[in-house]
Formats: C-alpha cells, structure tokens, sequence
C-alpha cells in the first residue's frame, strides 16, 4: 500500500469541488476526483497526438521531434492535422490537462485544511503558458503565433521571435522578467541553504532553528526577513517571474513591432536633458 | 501607510507614463511569414510606427519624339549622356531637376544662361551622380534588378537625400578614463543614438561581415567579440534601413547559414557590396568637388549639414541601405520610373574621371 | 480571500529587539543599533539590525566600494562630470575590458582596460571576502555552511566569465563589461559569436535549473504559505519534531504527483537546482570557445537539429567570395 504511517488519518471524504463524493477516491498514492479523470484523459490523449505526430512524421528523435503550429494563413481557423491542426488539438489537451492538475490542487487542498496557494502559483505558469499559445496568437489574428511543442524547435522559435525584434534584450518586461528569475533563484539558494544549515549543523552539534537563521543573515546582511517572510518573498517573485514572462511576450508582436531597442527612444526625449543633448 | 500610498503612487504614474508614452501599436497586425513555421521567421506589416515617406512618383514626362540629333551634336560640353538623343536629354535634365532641386530649378546646377558652363560644383557632383546611376543600373542588376534607380530614389526632391551617414570622427585619444562607444549624444531616437563605428567598417570599409566559426570545433574562425558586436550594429542598421526584422533574411537558429535562411539574403549581400562601390569610387569624390556649404545655411534649399558632421572628411554624407530604402523593403515598393528614361542606365563614361 | 491572509501580516507584534546569539572566536562585537521597521514587519520580520562587520565584511566593503568608485567615476568622467548628462548616458555608459591586442597582458593602459582590470580585481576580492564572511558567520553560530557552498557557485559563473574563461582564451578581451546596456549587448553578441548558445547543453541545463527554481520555489513557498494556519513555516522544528504541518505538505504533494519530498528534503531539492543554476551555466561558458566554437553546428553533429524545409527560391552557389560551407546534415 502506497500510504505512508501518518498517511491514513487525513484520508477522508469531502473537500470536492463537484461531483460530490463521486470521484473521491484514490488510486495508489495519488488522488483522483472529477479533475483527476479529466486530467489523465486530457494528459494521455494529448500525449497519444504527439506520438501520432511522431508517427506522421516518420521521427522518433525526442530531440528534433517538433509539432508545429499552423502557417499562419490558417489565421484563427482549423488547420488539418497534419499542417497544424495537431498543434492546436495538443494545445486544448496541454490547457485542459494543467487547469484540472490545478482544481484537483484545490481540492487536495481543501481536503487537507491547507490555503489554496499552490494552485495560485501554479495558474501564474498556466497564464503564462496560455498567453503564448492563445492570447497572443488571438491578439495577432493567426494560430501560427504559437510556439511548435519540440525540444530544440521551441528554441528555434525563441531564438527567431527574439531577433523579430533584433535585441530582445531590450524589452523592458523581458528585463524585469530576467531580474525575478535571477532574483527567486539567488532567494531559494539563501532559504534552501539556511535550512539545512540549520538542520545539520554537523557532527556532535544541536540542531538550530529560526533564532539562529535570523541571527545569521543579521549577521552577514544586516537584516533576516524571517520565516515566513521568505516564503512570502518566494512566492511574489517566482510568481513575478512567470507572469512579466508572459508580459513581455504580450507586448511583443501585438503592441510593438519594431526592434525593442527602439521603444527607448523616450528616454532620450526626456526634456530635462536640454535641446542638443550637451553635445 | 503614507509611505505605501507615495510609493504606490510612484509606481502608477511611471506605468501610465510608460503606456502613454512609448509609440506603442496595436492589434490588428498585417504579417508574412518567411520561413517554416516553426522558426517563426515573421516580418510585421510595413512600419506600423515608421512616419510614411512620400511614395508618390512625380509623373513621368511625356516620352520625346524619335530621331532628331543627338545630345552631344545639340549641345556642348556633354560628358556623360553622350548616348541619347537631345530631346531625350532635355526631357531628362527636366526630370533630374524635379527629383533633386524642384526648389532651385536650373540654377541649382547650372551657372545663369550658360548651360555648357561647369562653374558651378555642383554640376560636378550631378555628373557624379549621373554616371553612378547609370553604372548602377547597369552593372549592379543583382541588387536592383528590374526596377532600378533613378535620382529620385535617394532625393525625393531633397539635394541631399534624407538619410545619409557620416564617417566617424576621429576620437581624442588622451585623457585616462574609460573609452566608451562612441554614443552620438545629440540623437533623439536610439537608432542615431547607436554607435556608427559600423558603417565606416562595412559600407566604406572592405571588412568581411562573418562572424560565426563555419565548424563545430575550434579552427580559428570565429570573428572577436567587438567584431561580432560591430557586425550586429551594422545588421541593426540594415534592418532598419529596409524596415524589415532580422527573420527576412536569415534563420536565426543558424545566421550564417545561406542555406537555412531566404533569398532575400543575396538581395542584401549585393546590397552590402553595392553600397561598398557607391561610397568609395563615387559618394566620397563629392567632398572634394563640393565643399560644404554652411554660409548659405539660410536658403532653405540647401542642405544644413549639423556641426557634428565637420571633419577631413566631411562632405555631403555617403549612403546606406536607407538612402534608398527608406525603411521599404523594396525603395518606393517597388515603383520604377527607369524603363521611362533609358538615358539613366549605360556605360561609365570613357577616361574614368566622371568629373 | 480569508485563505490569504498569510501573504502579509496584518497585525504587527513589537517585542524586544532581539540582541543576537553569543559569537565565538571573535573579538569583534555587533555593530549599529537595531529598530523595528513597520514596513518590513508587513512581510517579514520587522527588527533590522543589529550586524556584524569583522575583518572580512571590512575588506569586502572597501574593496566593493572602490570597484564601485572606479566604475561610476569612469562613467561620470567620460560625460565631462556633468550630472544631467551622467543620468542620461548611465545606462549606455561601460568599463570595457582591453581590446584584444593586449592579450592577457596585466598593465593596459587606463583607457583601454586598465580600469576593468582594477575594477575586476577589487570586485573579486570584495566577493571572496564576502564570501569568508558567510563562512565564518555561520560556523561562529555553529551551522552548516551550506549558504557560503551555495554562494561558491554563483562565485564560479562569475569567475568563469571575469577570469577562468579569458585565462583559457588567452586575452581579457574575452570578459564581459561592467555596465547595464553593455553587458546585455555583450551577452547577445555572445551567443551570435559562437553560433546560437541555445544549442550549447550547459546553457540548456542551467535555463532548465533557472527555470526550475523558479518552480520550485513557488511549489515550496505555496506550500509553506499554505500551511501558515498550522505553523508550517517553523520548518526547523518540523524538521526535527514533525507535526501536522509537516504531514499536510508531504500528502499534498503525495496525493498530486505520487511523490512527496519533506521538510528537509525540500531544501536539498532547491539548494541543489540553484546551485546547478550557475554551476552548469559556468561550465556552458567554459566550454564556448575553448572546446566548441559553433553551437548549432556541434548540434548537427550530434543529430539535435530540427530538419526544416529550406525556404523556395534560394539559388545554388554562394555569392562570390564565400567559400561553400561544409555539409551541416540539416540543409
């Protein structure tokens, strides 16, 4: 049995969103639920049309299989299967298969008596997942706005939607997005070292716990932000991460066209710098 | 909390700043799709943002009657027209002066009544440029094709072409603080703002434009970094110039690569080379011909060149991909007056001094 | 939204400001006053303060500072020490590295590199300080040094890309510039160099560890947010003295992916993607270059690269004066 000693006590009924108790059981270790069936249905069906697409496309190389989005003269219309329309249908499956993963959170958590912010993060990552394959495109008017689900062709595609706008560098969003990314990866070193330093201070040594974390990085720093604190400081940056992602991809196409070095030409226009510019 | 509130404050007006400001674009977007479509090579529909340059032809003249003599048996002291017909010259010194000095008339060039007169420089530089249209049209066909050039696709009425370049100035070379690019400071939009240093290598310059190594393992191939950031500078010009994205011509997965990218790649490689011949064997005999004009400033037919362009070599400026493009992908989209006036394509004149 | 209330707190306790922990082998003592912050309190813990500065917190400081003074100055002094002008120009101005033709020669003259140079070296030598700090202040409160470890891997990306890499190239010139537009400019033009760094595996993992701690993190945070109500942010003490806290996270996670870490394991999980971060993103630099000098090309080598049909329309030699490139598998 897949259940760990304390496991038993916390498996109980209710905490569904619909459905009642219907699906309110589990299957090894997981837990199912209406969004746990709508998961697996979305999740294998999805998965089953990539390996079709293998199939069409006589591929079998993870590395350079590549499902591609439509031509973009498909506009918002169906494309045939082969020519894109797999992309699409995948697409619905990814969406419908990550939003179920998400309300099943919710449930798992409303069974377990615990806030609903896991499933909160988690639709940051599926906002940003939607903005790229559906919002975009819907604002450029053509599904070939997608990205194609490969290993090294959604590189390509990155590597190509960047010099659409010669520096990409040079997008404000892109720059904050960068900055959380770097910023919730430098934290999450900080938490995660603190934690086990503190927890394994070495051989023949107490462990410590939140009075010493702080003292630490007062210590070094000058000020320890706490333990919940950090956790809070995670989460609004790694949130922050995934959703001025999908900001900087929303402006790029649909409110700017030009090179993204251009937008800054307001910066040199800022009337304090006098008429010649000191020259 | 009176913190918060100015600080929440701050933040709101900085965003509405940066929506109001910015020239932003908005949906629908008109595009063509370059590549496959998983490279996403896109180019957006012609310059959303880019002020909309004057793309009417002036009207072609009426075509002259056939025969009659010839322009060098009409006329005295004619150098490079000496193929046509004299009515067919007359038809086309009109035209010349309605692309280039619609404002100054005859006289932009031509000293009072005496047309056969070269008094004046500026009938010099017309030879000039006379010669290197026709040499142009004739022996760069790679690049221009069918539709050719005539002088209106630079001038547009202007004597001197809205976007020309300048070479570099030579920077001091005392002082103990860092060396910086060479920012021109006096731009009011990043594309002036950027470094040039580019120009002077690539389009005056005969510096190979490759950067990347052509093998997976060292051999020695791959250009210095500035030399790659030269080059990138130089690509953001181009792609400017033409109004086009980087995905017009290559795939970037793979920029070297002549085979994963498009054609238009030739187009901009003949262009590359043909802006190289046009800078150096033609645009910078002109300072010499034509020195700068400054105490006529005034008239506002003439050029104003800004201080910032004096130097040893300083002159009416050389060309770049947006002289004539004018940040088109094809200058004038594709309009051709050339098959109208058969006198601008031909031979360079015999005896190689144009002048 | 009462199931948020634990994103910031909305009654804040003051106590006693908290002196800090006895220090061992040390003659300094903590400096500056501690006070409580409410601001700060919204978020996290509201006292600031006290500190402690030792030798090398004051080494790290000082040499910081004069790699600081060096940079701004060069900036400031290349604009005429005109202020507006300082403003404007601050995001285009740079201390570049010499100019290849020095090679690895350490005396360039100012203008040309020397004060990257200085720059870089007091820079270094601030980082290393500061990295004995970390280390010293956590074994003076008798814990792991797992942060100071941590700290070492971000300290090698930096290394390879100041140091190690333009000591295998031969040349400074290889190093990238201390300023804000510059150092984007140099990374996008790095990867243009050596053939498109998207190909480069290192580069891969390390966006994939970067991008991964970012999930993580937000997994780990969410959780722990979520289990505020039952004091699952004492992650010590649950660590050491599970409680239900501890039991809830670890069946969440069970019964959503089949697959749960713990309290401790948790933070072997993201301490690990965060080092890896800069840990491979370091070797992806190395490498480039040194071992492999087209990207793209090395993944056609070894069968990575998508086949795309090859545009209509191209002709079938190359222009004149480039020689035909080499078979590269992928047309």
């Amino acid at each position: 049995m897949a259940m760990m000693s304390y496991e038993e006590k916390y498996r109980v009924r209710g905490g569904t969103l619909i459905f009642g108790d219907f699906f309110d059981f589990w299957v090894g270790p997981f837990y199912v639920g209406f969004f746990g069936v709508t998961a697996v249905i979305f999740a294998s069906f999805g998965t089953a049309l990539i390996l079709w697409g293998a199939a069409l496309q006589h591929n079998w190389n993870p590395f350079t299989l590549s499902i591609d989005p439509p031509p973009l003269r498909y506009g918002l219309g169906w494309a045939p299967l082969p020519d894109g329309g797999l992309w699409q249908v995948i697409t619905i499956c990814a969406l419908g298969a990550f939003s179920s993963w998400a309300l099943r959170q919710v449930e798992i958590a409303r069974k377990l008596g615990m806030g609903l912010h896991v499933p909160l993060g988690f639709s940051a990552a599926i906002a940003a997942y939607a903005t790229l394959t559906v919002l975009r495109p819907l604002l450029m008017g053509a599904w070939g706005y997608g990205f194609p689900y490969g290993i090294m062709s959604h590189l390509d595609w990155v590597s190509n939607v960047g010099y659409q706008y010669l520096h990409f560098h040079y997008n404000p969003l892109h720059m904050l997005a960068v900055t959380f990314f770097f910023t919730t990866t430098f934290a999450l070193a900080l938490h995660g070292g603190e934690i086990l330093a503190a927890s394994n201070p070495g051989e023949g040594e107490a462990i410590k716990y939140g009075m010493h974390e702080s003292v630490y990085f007062r210590d070094t720093i000058a000020y320890s932000i706490g333990e919940l604190g950090i956790h809070r400081l995670g989460y609004f940056l790694a949130i922050s991460a995934g959703l001025f992602s999908a900001g900087c991809m929303i402006i790029s196409g649909p409110f700017w066209t030009q090179g993204w070095p251009y937008w800054w030409n307001w910066w040199l226009n800022i009337p304090i710098w006098g008429p010649h510019g000191f020259a | 909390m009176r913190f918060l509130i100015t600080v929440g404050t701050l933040i709101f007006a900085a965003a509405i700043f940066l929506i109001v400001v910015p020239r932003w674009t908005h949906p629908p977007i008109p595009a063509i799709q370059m590549g496959p479509p998983p490279t996403s090579m896109i180019q957006f529909g012609r310059g959303q943002l880019n002020e909309p340059v004057s793309q009417n032809l002036l009207p072609v003249l009426p075509p002259p009657s056939a025969g009659g003599p010839s322009a060098t048996a009409a006329y005295h002291n004619v150098k490079v027209l000496t193929d046509v017909s004299a009515a067919e010259f007359m038809r086309l010194q009109e035209a010349m002066t309605r692309w280039v000095s619609p404002r100054k008339g005859c006289d932009f060039c031509h000293a009072g009544k005496d047309y056969a007169s070269d008094a004046k420089p500026e009938k010099h530089v017309a030879r000039l440029m006379l010669a290197m249209t026709r040499h142009i049209n004739a022996d760069w066909k790679q690049h221009v094709k069918e539709q050719g050039v005539t002088c209106y696709t630079c001038h547009r009425g202007k004597p001197v072409p809205a976007e020309v370049w300048y070479p570099s100035i030579p920077r001091p070379k005392h002082g103990i603080a860092a060396k910086q690019e060479n920012w021109r400071e006096v731009a009011d939009n990043v594309k002036k703002f950027f470094p040039d240093d580019s120009l002077d290598l690539y389009l005056l310059g005969e510096e190979p434009i490759a950067a990347q190594s052509r093998t997976a393992l060292p051999s020695g191939t791959v250009a210095e970094q500035i030399v790659v950031k030269r080059i990138y500078e130089m690509m953001m010009e181009m792609s400017e110039g033409i109004g086009v994205n980087c995905g017009y011509c290559h795939n970037s997965r793979a920029l070297m690569s002549w085979y994963q990218g498009t054609p238009y790649r030739w187009d901009g490689y003949w262009g590359i080379e043909l802006t190289r011949d046009l800078n150096r064997n033609y645009l910078l005999q002109v300072p010499g011909i034509l020195p700068q004009k400054r105490e006529l400033v005034h008239e506002t037919a003439w050029p104003v060149l800004p201080d910032r362009e004096s130097g040893p070599l300083a002159g009416n400026g050389l060309v770049l991909c947006a002289t004539c493009h004018e940040a088109r992908p094809q200058p004038l989209d594709g309009a051709s007056e050339l098959g109208a006036y058969p006198g601008l394509t031909g031979p360079a004149p015999a005896g190689g001094n144009h002048s | 939204m009462a199931q948020f209330h634990s994103l910031f707190t909305a009654i804040e306790l003051e106590g006693p400001l908290e002196p800090g922990l006895p220090l061992r082998w040390s003659r300094h003592r903590r400096i500056g006053g501690a006070f409580h912050s409410r601001l700060l309190g919204r978020i996290g813990e509201s006292q600031v303060g006290p500190t402690y500065l030792g030798w090398p917190g004051i080494i790290s400081l000082i040499c910081g500072f004069i790699a600081i003074e060096i940079i701004g100055l060069n900036m400031w002094a290349s604009v005429n020490w005109n202020i507006l002008r300082f403003i404007k120009m601050l995001p285009f101005l740079a201390v570049e590295p010499p100019p290849a033709r020095y090679g690895l020669w350490p005396f360039p003259p100012l203008r040309e590199g020397g004060w990257w140079l200085m720059a870089g070296f007091f820079l270094t030598v601030s980082i290393l300080a500061w990295w004995v700090r970390m280390y010293n202040r956590a074994r003076a409160l008798k814990m792991g040094t797992q942060i100071p470890w941590a700290f070492a891997s971000a300290i090698w990306l930096y290394l390879v890309l100041g140091f190690f890499r333009p000591l295998a190239m031969g040349s400074w010139s290889e190093a990238p510039p201390f300023g804000v537009v510059a150092h984007l400019n140099w990374t996008a033009t790095f990867s243009v160099r050596y053939g498109n760094l998207y190909y480069d595996p290192f580069h891969m993992l390390s966006i994939v560890f970067l991008y991964g701690s970012t999930m993580l993190f937000c997994m780990h945070a969410g959780t722990i947010l979520a289990l505020a109500r039952f004091g699952g942010e004492r992650e010590t003490h649950e660590i050491a003295d599970r409680g239900t806290a501890m039991e809830r996270g670890a069946i969440f996670w069970r019964w959503t992916m089949g697959f749960n870490a713990n309290f401790e394991s948790i933070h072997r999980w993201v301490w690990w993607f965060a080092v890896l971060c800069t840990l491979t993103g370091g070797i992806g630099i190395l490498i480039t270059g040194t071992l492999v000098d087209n990207w793209f090309l090395w993944g056609v080598r070894h069968g990575i690269a998508p086949h795309y049909p090859q545009v209509p329309g191209l002709p079938s030699s190359l222009p004149h004066g480039y020689a035909q490139p080499p078979s590269i598998g992928a047309p």
